[in-house]
């Protein structure tokens, strides 16, 4: 109870609530411009909450993160350009709606189901993330090593259409990892004697490239369109909400439930969730003929799930250190830079920072809906701004930014250098998100493979004979094989019918 | 740039065989049955199997995708100046912002990009060193970020 009453003090704090307020203003700005997604949003945070304290920093990035998901949804149902991909899933649903004239409805449903799914997911991290430390408190190298490896295998097979690139991917972020002294033998590898890569390569430059500068270059090579407002004023956001809320209360539940869980697996984060809110929501509709015509219900129930994935994310992020989202393995570079490491001692050594970090969950779902309106109302202003300035200014903010982390002008080359890859692989289909998670996660993987292969005297068994190591190797090896599987189930059910 | 399967096939074989020429220095651990070695071996055998799957794939299909496809905005000059000013202008920054200082870098960069991305040529000297004077506020006041002086040394503040 002290430890609540001390997280109250950090957070309700003018500093706090200052920057609070400023990244909720900036989230909902970033989300709301096409081509600037959220993860490109804590991204460009990250050099600034550098110099905070943990609370502050931690509570920029989820503000922003919550308010950006949402506002996405704003460009989607207007001009039918998602403002972040996490809005995709049902950008043409919203649009349909937008011109059949139920702007409001669809820009309502939008915020206040985004808020509905941020609550909801927010109330399962604050429940599930202490309990789940309390388990992992027993978990050794063994469960580590698992662990680790079963949520590598996640953002491979479940969150990406395409296992083989997802896989390559993954790769790249573990040799990543593996560069310099930061290895259990603290021999320097691939530094090639450059005394910048001797402590491994800048999570945060490298970050900055991989989701900002490759945008830049996007947006540079793009070929730009004049954006057409489908409509530019409105009436009530809120008229008929509560109608909807009384309408739809399963799919509600069901896409925050849905939002959360994918949320929680490493990988895969938002945009993924809804995608598959949307289509479970089609099929389990009574009126699926509707979806795509401008029906609101796959928009409620999608809408809950990305925002309620960004809450679920942060469940293995702060207890096992295991990012559920690109966003928050950027979260997680920050917490270690704070030395504020996560895992489950965290919730022992420093409950009120955790603490802490649940209430501004809350409060940043909250803020939500008054900012949200003012955010919905005044999109024209917002779509205003020129890009072609504001993308200079954010190359330029990236510099800076890269450079600040280490005062080094080599981080800038970092930045550049996986901006670019991230671009190029962009282009042949390869995701980014696999590189980060291997670069986050592959110092634990390597440290908990080998103390335990040095615990185990070499031997493989004891690996699998600790309970939850066991079954957690059962499970990552069960994925591993299932496509083998499902293609025997495919040619034996061939060969059944020819 | 879109690279055909069977180049980016090869190309990750090749990759993978750059590592292991590379970790085939590492010392092994005495007593210990893993060194620094066998991450990356195990990484360069994880890309050079993921070639050779890309490879056979691109045999299997057969056809005719050119070996590299050029992406429409090479066409567009505009688009390739853009793509230049970002990475060649970076590389630059990178390089020389110690020894000339970020206000002389700085507003090279962005009054470049910004006069590539077509924004009106009398706003752009405004913006570019109007918007690097104000990220050097909030950089070097407010976060205490030692942004190199350079040649502007003797005017520092």
């Amino acid at each position: 109870m002290d430890h609540l009453i001390q997280a109250f003090g950090l957070v309700f704090e003018p500093y706090v609530l200052m920057v609070i307020v400023a990244s909720a203003l900036y989230g909902l700005f970033v989300g709301a411009i096409p081509g600037l997604t959220a993860t490109m949003a804590t991204a460009l945070l990250v050099p600034v909450t550098f110099f905070m304290p943990p609370v502050p920093a931690v509570a920029a990035i989820v503000t922003a993160t919550a308010m950006a998901i949402f506002s996405g949804d704003i460009p989607g149902a207007l001009l039918r350009i998602p403002g972040t991909p996490a809005s995709a899933a049902y950008c043409d649903e919203a649009y349909a709606m937008t011109q059949k004239g139920q702007a409001e409805v669809v820009l309502g449903a939008g915020l206040v189901f985004s808020v509905i799914g941020g609550i909801f997911g927010t109330i399962v991290l604050v429940t599930a993330a202490p309990t789940l430390a309390d388990v992992a408190l027993n978990f050794s190298s063994f469960e580590y090593f698992w662990l680790v490896l079963l949520g590598l295998t996640c953002a491979i097979f479940i969150a990406s259409n395409n296992v083989l690139k997802a896989f390559v991917s993954l790769m790249i972020g573990l040799l990543i990892a593996a560069v310099g002294m930061e290895n259990p033998a603290a021999f320097p590898r691939f530094s090639f004697d450059e005394p910048n890569l001797m402590g491994g390569i800048s999570l945060i430059p490298m970050m900055v490239g991989l989701f900002a500068v490759s945008e830049v270059l996007r947006y540079v090579t793009s070929i730009e369109r004049p954006l057409q407002l489908a409509q530019e004023k409105f009436g009530s956001i809120f008229k008929g909400q509560w109608a909807l809320v009384r309408q739809y209360p399963v799919q509600t539940l069901r896409g925050s439930a849905l939002g959360t869980l994918i949320g929680a697996l490493p990988g895969a984060g938002a945009d993924i969730a809804a995608w598959m809110s949307y289509a479970m929501s089609k099929k389990f509709s009574k009126q699926p003929e509707k979806f795509g015509t401008g029906h609101v219900e796959g928009v409620i129930e999608s809408g809950a799930a990305n925002n309620s994935a960004l809450s679920g994310a942060w469940i293995p992020a702060l207890v096992f250190g295991i990012p559920g989202d690109s966003i928050t393995a950027i979260a997680i570079g920050v917490l270690y830079l704070k030395n504020m490491n996560p895992g489950p001692m965290i919730f022992i050594d420093n409950p009120q920072n955790i603490y802490a970090v649940f209430i501004v969950f809350f409060l940043a779902n909250l803020l939500m809906l008054p900012l949200g309106v003012l955010a919905i109302k005044s999109y024209k202003q917002v779509l205003k701004v020129p890009r072609a300035v504001l993308m200079p200014l954010i190359l330029l903010f990236c510099t800076v930014g890269a450079f600040a982390i280490n005062n080094s002008a080599f981080d800038i080359g970092v930045m550049l250098a996986f901006g670019v890859l991230a671009f190029v692989m962009e282009e042949n289909g390869f995701p980014v998100a696999p590189v980060i998670l291997g670069a986050v996660l592959g110092r634990m993987l390597e440290e908990n493979f080998v103390t335990s292969l040095i615990k185990a005297d070499g031997h493989f068994v004891p690996f699998f004979n600790r309970p939850i190591a066991g079954v957690l190797a059962l499970i990552t090896i069960a994925v591993w094989i299932s496509p083998l599987l499902i293609l025997w189930w495919r040619r034996r059910a061939r060969a059944a019918t020819a | 740039m879109k690279f055909n399967d069977s180049i980016v096939g090869t190309g990750l074989i090749a990759f993978a065989g750059a590592i292991l020429w590379n970790a085939r220095g590492f010392p092994s651990m005495p007593g210990d049955q893993v060194g620094p070695a066998l991450f990356p071996q195990l990484i360069a055998a994880g890309l050079a199997i993921c070639g050779a799957i890309f490879v056979i794939q691109a045999a299997r299909r057969r056809a005719g995708t050119p070996w590299i496809e050029l992406p429409d905005w090479i066409r567009a000059p505009r688009q390739v100046a853009g793509f230049a000013v970002v990475t060649l202008g970076l590389l630059a920054y990178s390089l020389v912002v110690e020894t000339l200082g970020f206000f002389v870098c700085a507003p090279l960069l962005l009054g470049a990009l910004l006069a590539v991305l077509r924004v009106r040529t009398w706003t752009v000297p405004l913006i570019a060193i109007g918007a690097s004077v104000l990220i050097h506020f909030i950089f070097y006041k407010g976060l205490g970020v030692p942004l190199p002086w350079g040649l502007l040394q003797s005017w520092a503040w």
